[in-house]
């Protein structure tokens, strides 16, 4: 049951609560980077930037406008598309913690674990590459990270109700996308 | 047993969150925000019309570089977007700004929207409409575009908008109803 299930009124006030936080969505960042990166490095170092970017962005969470999780996926998101576009630019010097100098065998052995699980969903969002950007943004943090649609909207910035007319067209459009599996066209939608 | 990465960086934030100030800083949280959104098409849906009076004497906008790198802009009067264009340019931010008559809207969409959430929040400030941007942020293919319009036609009483960036080329603003704009509908 999900009744009474209460974020607490500010996750973000203040050290305690970010680590509580930072412990809260550990798991579901390091699988969510590792759907979208293949390299265990990288899923370290974006996962990290990931919370440094939401330490540093806190002030903007406002807690009763939507949930800390569709706030962090969006911050999640960002981090990401930085990134790719810093590649894209040839890797311009940007400082950055970097994260990869924390990592032991052990933790090597299982982010390439969480990887290879993730092939699926990799797969998956290879077939959603064609879709125009806004549809494929929901379809990917619905479908794929198995947010709500509330929480999606959150994340991208848009409203619920323009997040169904979208999830409703990008659904009609996978249909008829060889190899795209029942499930993935109808699963949370 | 080793200490895994999660606990690894746990400790890293910890030193890094001791570091930040926790105090609420109220120049960075805005009492009301006005509208915070992502896309343009979003934006149009939730543009929000406030009351600000606004002062005579005040210039009609202000753009000041932050020493984080960031710049501020605040407006105060929708007159003479064209300069606001050219003035952010100057701080490396290509823009386009269009002030649109109360009920009217540019025809959606005007281009590629890129989904940024929370990058650039809207907010009004006691007398005036402000937001930030990181030139940084802005791809070298991407603009920052911003639409006000004004309740009645008169820039003095109450305004609402949007912000958002499009990659790409932005498409002139076409002034189409505000319900016929091409924007869904729930």
């Amino acid at each position: 049951m999900r009744l009474n299930e209460v974020e607490p009124a500010d996750p973000l006030a203040g050290t305690q609560a970010f680590e509580t936080f930072y412990l809260r969505h550990f798991d579901a960042m390091t699988r969510f980077v590792a759907r979208r990166v293949t390299d265990p490095h990288a899923v370290a170092d974006l996962t990290a930037e990931t919370f440094l970017a939401a330490l540093h962005s806190r002030d903007t969470y406002r807690p009763g406008r939507g949930s800390e999780t569709g706030w962090l996926y969006g911050v999640a998101r960002n981090v990401l598309s930085l990134q790719r576009r810093r590649s894209e630019r040839e890797a311009r010097a940007v400082e950055r913690v970097v994260a990869r100098r924390l990592l032991d065998g052990d933790d090597i052995a299982d982010l390439t674990d969480r990887i290879d699980a993730e092939e699926p969903a990799r797969r998956a969002l290879s077939a959603m590459a064609d879709l125009p950007e806004g549809e494929r943004a929901l379809l990917e943090l619905v479908v794929i990270d198995q947010l709500t649609v509330a929480e999606a909207a959150q994340a991208l910035g848009i409203r619920v109700g323009t997040a169904r007319v979208r999830l409703h067209r990008a659904r009609r459009t996978l249909r008829k996308v060889p190899g795209v599996t029942a499930a993935l066209v109808t699963e949370g939608l | 047993m080793t200490v895994s990465f999660r606990d690894k960086l746990l400790e890293e934030l910890r030193a890094e969150a001791a570091t930040v100030p926790w105090e609420p800083r109220p120049a960075r949280r805005p009492a009301r925000p006005l509208v915070a959104v992502a896309g343009l098409a979003a934006a149009v849906v939730v543009a929000v019309a406030v009351v600000v009076p606004l002062m005579s004497d005040t210039p009609a906008f202000a753009v000041v570089k932050n020493s984080d790198g960031t710049v501020t802009v605040r407006i105060n009067e929708f007159v003479r977007p064209k300069e606001l264009e050219q003035r952010l340019g100057e701080e490396g931010v290509r823009a386009v700004i269009d002030y649109v008559p109360h009920g009217q809207t540019c025809r959606e969409p005007r281009g590629e929207i890129v989904p940024q959430p929370d990058r650039m929040p809207l907010r009004r400030a006691e007398d005036s409409i402000d937001f930030s941007v990181d030139p940084e942020d802005f791809g070298p293919d991407e603009t920052l575009v911003v639409q006000m319009h004004s309740a009645n036609g008169d820039p003095v009483k109450s305004h609402g908008g949007s912000v958002g960036v499009i990659r790409g080329p932005v498409a002139p603003c076409e002034l189409v109803p505000a319900e016929f704009s091409g924007v869904e509908r729930e």
